[in-house]
């Protein structure tokens, strides 16, 4: 797991072609401008950035949605083309197919992937449990509250044995509460599994307990502006927020969020 | 979708009972001649007598059945086809822009055309009976089912496309499990409207001068002098089109038991 990178992101750009307000009048909108870094294997890392600078077109990106126009991304040494089990998303709402019952949604890729039946049941078992839903088997998404909803994308997604997690702000819908459960979770499941984690979110305290390093992205077009490794050690917990070095960096980059914003 | 093919509001059923009392009270009063409007003793009598046969009040007693089965072979061809070619090209035309910018214009414009209009030029390729039904049947059919599967695979949220790839899944595993089931409510919807309009279509069809089928009973009994029996013919269709609407809200239900959940989900 030491010192292997993960993912290289190498002086990507990207530009979006949007209507400007006059009928067919068309303007190229530079979204990323030079993007790079290097997550390391295992690595969790936060990103933070002023609302539309380009942080969930970075993501998609990575995640394989969108193309580059310029530069390129590599996971594993190899670009990334397309979509990928490897490469699992959790989107800001959970994203479950309503057709498909909580067993059906989890177990969609391992289907897929055409694994037997029998090795279905064992790992349905493993990560229903893992993420807290058990006996929710047959239940319909929308007979679930958003949280246990954000959990069994977390289940259907860590299912597939993804060398890396990609975030869009996943627990930005939830309230506080839940939220903070769901943070929990993840410090748990990121105790035993130990997977490479790409975060984005709105929230810094969030984006501090649970990242090895945050980045901070430009207002648009986006840049990352600033760097920094957070130094609390793991196994973490919530009891970290109190803390004097906890409130110090959360001001330190605060402020600079705070500087794009104007 | 489910709740109104299960319960019958009593409140609907007030105004049939009204007019049913009205009709019958007009004919005790002997102000409308027979030859006009049957009576409803005299209608119920020749309907059953047409399903029942026994009575032979009519040259058609006892030829319901036979008379339903040719018209139902119509209908199922005519339907089948339009359904095939609805739902190939609507998810093609839905899911496919160049296929879509190809074959929609060309759709659309033929759209414009009147079902009816296309009778006479129907009459000159397939000439009277089964070919011409069938074929005004499926080009009739064809585009309401057309029109709604189309929309209902271009409007697949791309966040579910999306969701499914990421996990893994092939074109065809997406077809199967995101595009047709998120575009389901709007393939029955389509289906629905496409067998409705088979029904109108077979009469028309019929009316050209076949000698069996519902819409023949309909268009000779007034020839032959028969008037009792185009109410009953009448009745006869409109039935068969709740009926066979019925059958087909079943069949989806069976196929896909879980595509209510697409409407009322998210
Ligand atoms: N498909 C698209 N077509 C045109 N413009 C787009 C497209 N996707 C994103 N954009 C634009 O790119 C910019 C960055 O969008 P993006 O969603 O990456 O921002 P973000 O940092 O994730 O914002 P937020 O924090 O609000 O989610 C925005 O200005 C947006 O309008
Ligand atoms: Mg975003």
């Amino acid at each position: 797991m030491e010192n292997k990178t993960a993912l290289v992101i190498d002086k990507v750009d990207k530009s979006f072609s949007v209507k400007t307000g006059k009928k067919s009048e068309v303007g190229l909108l530079q979204v990323l401008r030079a993007i790079s870094m290097s997550v390391m294997e295992g690595e969790i890392i936060g990103l933070l950035g002023p609302s539309g600078c380009g942080k969930s077109t970075l993501l998609n990106i990575v995640a394989g949605f969108e193309q580059p126009d310029k530069g390129e991304v590599l996971f594993q040494g190899e670009p990334v083309v397309i979509p990928a089990p490897e490469r699992s998303v959790l989107f800001q709402s959970a994203v479950l197919f309503p057709w498909f019952t909580v067993k059906e949604n989890i177990v969609y890729g391992l289907r897929n992937r055409r694994e037997n039946q029998g090795i279905i049941e064992k790992k349905y078992c493993q990560y229903v449990q893992l993420v807290g839903l058990k006996g929710f088997d047959n239940y319909y998404p929308n007979q679930l509250s958003g949280g246990m909803q954000q959990r069994a994308a977390l289940a259907r997604a860590l299912i597939m044995e993804p060398r890396m997690l990609l975030m869009d702000e996943p627990f930005a819908a939830l309230d506080a509460q839940t939220r903070m459960l769901m943070q929990q979770l993840l410090l748990g499941i990121s105790e035993q599994i130990k997977p490479t984690i790409l975060f984005i979110t709105h929230d810094i305290e969030e984006a501090l307990i649970l990242s090895d390093r945050i980045l901070v992205m430009s207002k648009l077009p986006g840049k990352i502006i600033y760097e920094v490794t957070v130094p609390f050690s793991r196994p973490r917990d919530l009891s970290m927020i109190g803390s004097y070095g906890f409130a110090k960096m959360k001001d330190e980059i605060r402020q600079y969020l705070f500087d794009q914003l104007l | 979708m489910k709740q109104n093919w299960e319960k019958i509001d009593p409140l609907g059923l007030v105004l049939p009972l009204v007019i049913l009392i009205v009709w019958y009270l007009t004919a005790l009063s002997g102000r409308v001649p027979d030859y006009l409007f049957p009576a409803p003793v005299e209608f119920f009598q020749v309907l059953l007598d047409f399903i029942f046969g026994g009575a032979q009040l009519t040259p058609y007693s006892g030829k319901f059945l036979e008379n339903l089965w040719v018209s139902c072979i119509r209908v199922i061809t005519g339907f089948g086809l339009a359904a095939c070619g609805g739902l190939l090209l609507g998810f093609l035309s839905g899911r496919n822009v160049l296929i879509r910018r190809m074959i929609d214009p060309l759709i659309q414009m033929i759209r414009t055309v009147p079902g009816i209009g296309w009778l006479p030029l129907a009459l000159v390729w397939f000439g009277i009976g089964e070919g011409t039904t069938v074929f005004l049947i499926a080009l009739a059919a064809f585009f309401p089912i057309y029109l709604n599967v189309a929309d209902g695979a271009s409007n697949v949220p791309d966040i579910y496309i999306r969701a499914g790839s990421m996990l893994g899944a092939d074109k065809m595993g997406l077809f199967r499990t995101v595009i047709l089931p998120a575009s389901f409510p709007s393939i029955v919807v389509g289906l629905r409207l496409g067998l409705g309009v088979s029904w109108a279509y077979l009469v028309l069809g019929e009316l050209t001068g076949v000698s069996r089928g519902l819409g023949a009973v309909l268009m000779d009994s007034r020839m032959l002098g028969q008037v009792e029996m185009i109410p009953v013919a009448m009745l006869c269709i409109a039935v068969m089109g709740i009926v066979s609407d019925r059958l087909l809200l079943i069949l989806c239900d069976w196929l896909y038991p879980y595509h209510e959940r697409t409407a009322n989900g998210k």
